[in-house]
């Protein structure tokens, strides 16, 4: 089942390999930042599930999300009101499936991402997967069901109807690309803060060198039921990945990375979308200009399912959820000058590139577009850059693809933006 | 004395340097490089409940002493019974024990010091809760034809049908997220519950479907195989001919998890499928007992109604019987129509257990006739009994190769704790409990009975046989996949299987064994015809006893109304009209049932390499 990897050479001219390593980096990194200076900005998530006040939703709003088609075991929380982001924002979204390519798997691995394009800031939010959400069309169930259920626009539909917010780009890396991308990297070395003793040849806590198969487990790796502290695992793997990623000049080698992870990395985004926003992923490599946060235990609960299975899911607090997304969105409206350390990764890449059989655009590694409070609402390529406005999808063979019972995935009725 | 204590201490702190390297290095060697296991695929399917319950504390104390020699510890009100004394005290306490009578007083015992042996004290009880896991049901797939226009079990469809696959998810707030798997190799996936998966014409020995369930809960099913064969049927499929004639498809399945009556269980055992125009005629079942109907002259079974009192044949020589119990040809004439009716008194019971098992009806009608000719009491020997005549080796084979059997059987006859150990752990005595047990229960004699037959055991006997022969099923499987490596379906027709289980009940495993290995070994196809050429002497009486039940002629629709109209013999006991008794007689031969010889079980060999 393993697919043949042919890591082409750079020669090739494609580049999605940035984005896998961005999109695994993402999809794992921990240790969320210092205190945050929240802005706080109303920031409306659905209703926490449980909660006994209108539990039906308003008629209106099946008008833009398919009613559920079986019986929930909570009420359906009313949906959220859309979030109005900014111009230069962004969301996006890094998923890691649980089963390889071209199967659709739980995401266990589930980090939103405003990303502020124009400022070049970004934060994460990194969702455990078992949260207890409606899914349009579906049922109250576990937003980790989501992507299987029915693909990215169900995700986008789920988040849409819970947060307010529809990604606009999207990543799903499966097992074998995330063990591809440690290993590519050199391996990362993961300073272990809680002991896994029964998995992954046994962690004890502190600094621990891993390649893509051990660090494939320690972000799989779950204590009992407690995804958070998976999420947080998975956080720390993502921040420590992007931050190997874009030193010493690595991302010269993204379009060889992406050729060799294409075939089964799921994305809406082209190679040439990647290297035009190479500088933005220099930029974010500054700690300074990314935050990370996690909905935790300050956000969510517990809650037992009432079916005497003992199965625990977790139930959001929305005001507290809302204010993290608040908190997130602020961050990147934040100006910030740039540091040297974003300096020194430009330096890198541009001295790595001259080694290159393809260097990489002047545009794209020369000079960097001050960072500004000046609004660009359009973006230019650059010359000798052909945009790739394809996306070539995972290898599901269409030609044996079943007739599906029953239709469960709504319908995008394209009102939402 | 003081250089050599000097020495004496660079010599101790050298060897403890040296021991402390030697650790060092024990400690810090490196470990071979071992594959990492990835965390646990998904939760347990398991909740732990909280059990409430009540230890007693017994102590047993010498009368003599007042001292406690031993505690036990139970979890019932009353007194420990003797497994619990032995668990606890061993075996000399609990001689001691079991040897304690009463203690009465009278002139020599006169106080309690003086009585003889142990005496029981309620110490304690306490109530306590424990925790006990109980594991959940897990998700699974179940599988069908959909879109084909069919009748029942003719396996036929006009068009190009789907394989559905419904997945089901018993816990109550857990759905099946999606199901996946793939189709000769190809992978596909289905959001929610079902999935129809076209399909198209495959070859004859048709494609392999491999699917599971993924589960909200965040685990999944086990993975489930299905081989399935969809045949182009009839002038339409051919391309080079012009026809108008309705597109006719035949479709098997073969999985366990294949929804469908009249499954035949040995062919998913085998993965062999059936004949694209059905199986043969012995190896039917058809939908209407009255189809089993039969018209045979049974020599024994008309000895036996006539020893019973059914019949008066006491007109005839030597009352219309042989020295063997049979019936000569004035018995038997006398009895035809009690034997008539006799050998069909089964045949709704049979087709009963056919649909229950999968075993064809037809085989069973046919080997009941050649084992018993349907008389399930005893003939000579008490070792064999019932309808199928079964003995303690097809018992044995019942219960070690048809787990299923042993695990409702054997709580009759062992406690439960023993019969969870398996029937190869048990020890021989208790196999040979339970192998005698079940010859017993399938035995109908009755001597008490209106016609010294228990017809509930009798009925009984039939699902016991069907289950036994699907144990040599199982073993014929085996065997074929010991000498190969291949399942038996892969390299043999589901006609010759029939026959190679049939030689295995019949001659023992160990004759089919060895003639298949020779059969692989000369690389010949493991048809019948070639591995019958490798059967040794002893084992070549399985030839006859194969060839008779596969070539018994069936009576093709017979007067179902007129046999109906037949009187019950047990109820209007007719005297018959007197027929001249023939000067010779006629001594049957060949219907004559022939016993199991023995030889089994024959432990299977090890694989033969590059066997095709």
């Amino acid at each position: 089942m393993r697919a043949p990897r042919t890591l082409i050479s750079l020669y090739s001219g494609c580049a999605k390999c940035l984005l896998t390593a961005l999109t695994a980096v993402f999809i794992l990194t921990g240790c969320a930042r210092g205190a945050q200076t929240p802005t706080p900005l109303a920031f409306p998530v659905q209703q926490n599930a449980t909660a006994p006040a209108s539990p039906t939703p308003t008629p209106e709003v099946w008008n833009t999300f398919a009613p559920p088609s079986i019986e929930p075991a909570t009420p359906v929380p009313p949906a959220a009101e859309r979030v109005a982001l900014p111009e230069d924002v962004e969301i996006w979204l890094f998923l890691g499936s649980d089963l390889e390519a071209p199967y659709r798997g739980r995401t266990e691995a589930f980090h939103l991402a405003f990303v502020n394009t124009r400022l070049s800031k970004a934060s994460v939010i990194s969702i455990p997967g078992n949260l207890f959400v409606y899914i349009p069309g579906y049922t109250m169930q576990r937003l980790n069901t989501a992507y299987a259920l029915g693909g990215i626009n169900l995700v986008r539909e789920t988040l849409a109807y819970n947060f307010g917010i529809k990604p606009d780009r999207f990543v799903v890396a499966h097992p074998q690309e995330f063990g591809w991308l440690v290993d590519d990297l050199g391996g990362v070395d993961v300073s272990v803060l809680l002991p896994i003793r029964d998995a992954c040849g046994g962690l004890p806590a502190g600094l621990h060198s891993m390649n893509g198969q051990k660090a494939l487990c320690y972000v799989s790796y779950l204590s009992g039921d407690d995804t958070i502290d998976r999420t947080r695992r998975q956080q720390q793997m993502l921040q420590l990945l992007l931050t190997k990623l874009v030193q010493n000049g690595r991302l010269v080698k993204l379009p060889a990375m992406y050729v060799s992870y294409s075939a089964q990395l799921e994305t809406d985004f082209s190679l040439s979308e990647l290297l035009l926003n190479i500088p933005l992923f220099l930029r974010l490599g500054d700690p300074q200009r990314l935050s990370y946060y996690l909905l935790g235990w300050n956000e969510l609960r517990s809650w037992e399912l009432p079916d005497n299975t003992q199965t625990s899911v977790l139930l959001p607090d929305a005001e507290a959820v809302s204010a993290v997304f608040a908190r997130a969105l602020a961050d990147v409206l934040e100006a910030s000058p740039l540091g040297e350390v974003v300096l020194t990764y430009e330096a890198q890449l541009t001295e790595a590139s001259a080694f290159t059989p393809t260097p990489l655009t002047p545009a794209v590694t020369g000079s960097l577009p001050a960072v500004t409070g000046t609004p660009t609402p359009t973006r230019t390529l650059p010359p000798g850059v052909t945009p790739t406005p394809g996306v070539t999808r995972s290898p599901i063979p269409t030609a044996i693809f079943p007739t599906t019972y029953p239709v469960t995935t709504p319908t995008d009725t394209g009102e939402y933006p | 004395m003081h250089m050599g204590a000097k020495t004496l201490s660079r010599n101790t702190v050298l060897s403890r340097i040296i021991l402390v390297c030697v650790f060092v290095l024990l400690v810090l060697n490196p470990v071979p490089a071992k594959s990492l296991p990835l965390p646990s695929e998904g939760p347990q399917r398991s909740v732990v409940l909280n059990v409430d319950y009540t230890t007693y504390e017994w102590w047993l104390l010498s009368w003599k002493t007042s001292q406690v020699v031993c505690q036990i510890y139970v979890e019932h009100e009353s007194w420990p019974d003797d497994s619990e004394v032995l668990y606890y005290c061993g075996n000399t306490i609990l001689s001691q024990w079991r040897r304690t009578s009463a203690c009465v007083f009278d002139s020599l015992i006169t106080n309690p010091q003086q009585c003889p042996g142990l005496y029981l004290h309620l110490a304690n009880v306490t109530p306590s809760t424990r925790k006990v896991e109980v594991k959940l049901p897990p998700a699974e797939v179940l599988i069908s034809i959909a879109g084909c226009s069919s009748s029942p079990g003719d396996n036929q469809c006009t068009s190009l049908p789907f394989l559905r696959m419904e997945g089901v998810e018993p816990l109550p707030n857990e759905q099946i997220i999606q199901i996946l798997g793939t189709l000769n190799g190809l992978p596909f996936t289905c959001p929610g519950s079902i999935c129809d998966l076209p399909l198209s014409p495959t070859g004859m020995n048709g494609v392999e479907v491999v699917f599971w369930a993924e589960s909200s809960y965040g685990d999944a099913s086990e993975k489930f195989t299905a081989q399935v064969r969809v045949i182009p049927w009839g002038e339409f499929a051919n391309p080079e001919a012009v026809s108008a004639d309705q597109p006719v498809y035949y479709v098997d399945v073969l999985s366990s998890q294949y929804q469908q009556e009249n499954l035949s269980s040995c062919s998913n055992i085998w993965q062999a499928f059936l004949p694209v125009d059905g199986a043969p005629t012995w190896l039917s079942t058809p939908l209407l007992s009255e189809n089993l109907i039969s018209f045979d002259e049974y020599y024994l079974l008309a000895g036996s109604l006539i020893k019973q009192g059914l019949v008066d044949a006491s007109s005839c020589e030597r009352g219309g019987l042989e020295l063997n119990g049979a019936a000569n040809v004035c018995g038997m004439e006398l009895a035809r129509p009690y034997v008539n009716e006799w050998q069909n008194r089964f045949d709704a019971e049979i087709l009963q257990v056919a649909v229950d098992t999968g075993v064809p009806a037809q085989l069973m009608k046919n080997i009941f006739s050649r084992e018993s000719q349907f008389w399930p009491g005893i003939y000579a020997r008490v070792q064999e009994a019932g309808l199928g005549q079964l003995t303690e080796l097809g018992a044995d084979a019942v219960l070690l190769w048809n787990p299923d059997f042993f695990t409702q059987f054997c709580p009759l006859v062992l406690s439960e704790e023993t019969c969870q150990r398996g029937f190869g752990n048990l020890d021989e005595a208790q196999q040979a409990m339970l192998r005698g047990a079940l010859v017993q229960k399938v035995n109908a004699s009755c001597p008490d009975c209106p016609v010294g037959i228990d017809l509930t055991q009798a009925n009984f006997s039939i699902s016991i046989f069907a289950r036994g022969l699907l144990a040599n099923c199982e073993q014929v499987n085996q065997i074929i996949y010991n000498a190969t490596g291949k399942s038996a379906g892969q390299l043999s027709t589901y006609e010759d299987l029939w026959k190679f289980t049939l030689l295995n009940y019949n001659a023992g495993s160990g004759c089919l064994s060895r003639a298949i290995r020779q059969t692989v070994i000369n690389k010949q196809p493991l048809l019948w015809g070639n591995v019958v050429q490798y059967l040794e002497p002893v084992c070549q009486a399985g030839i006859a006893y194969v060839d008779d039940i596969s070539n018994m002629p069936v009576v093709p629709e017979p007067g179902i109304g007129s046999l109906l109209a037949t009187p019950n013999p047990e109820v209007v006991l007719t005297t018959p009209t007197p027929v001249p008794t023939l000067a010779a007689t006629i001594t049957p031969t060949s219907i004559y049932p022939s016993p199991t010889p023995p030889g089994y079980p024959v432990k299977t060999p090890t694989p033969l390499p590059e066997y095709p």
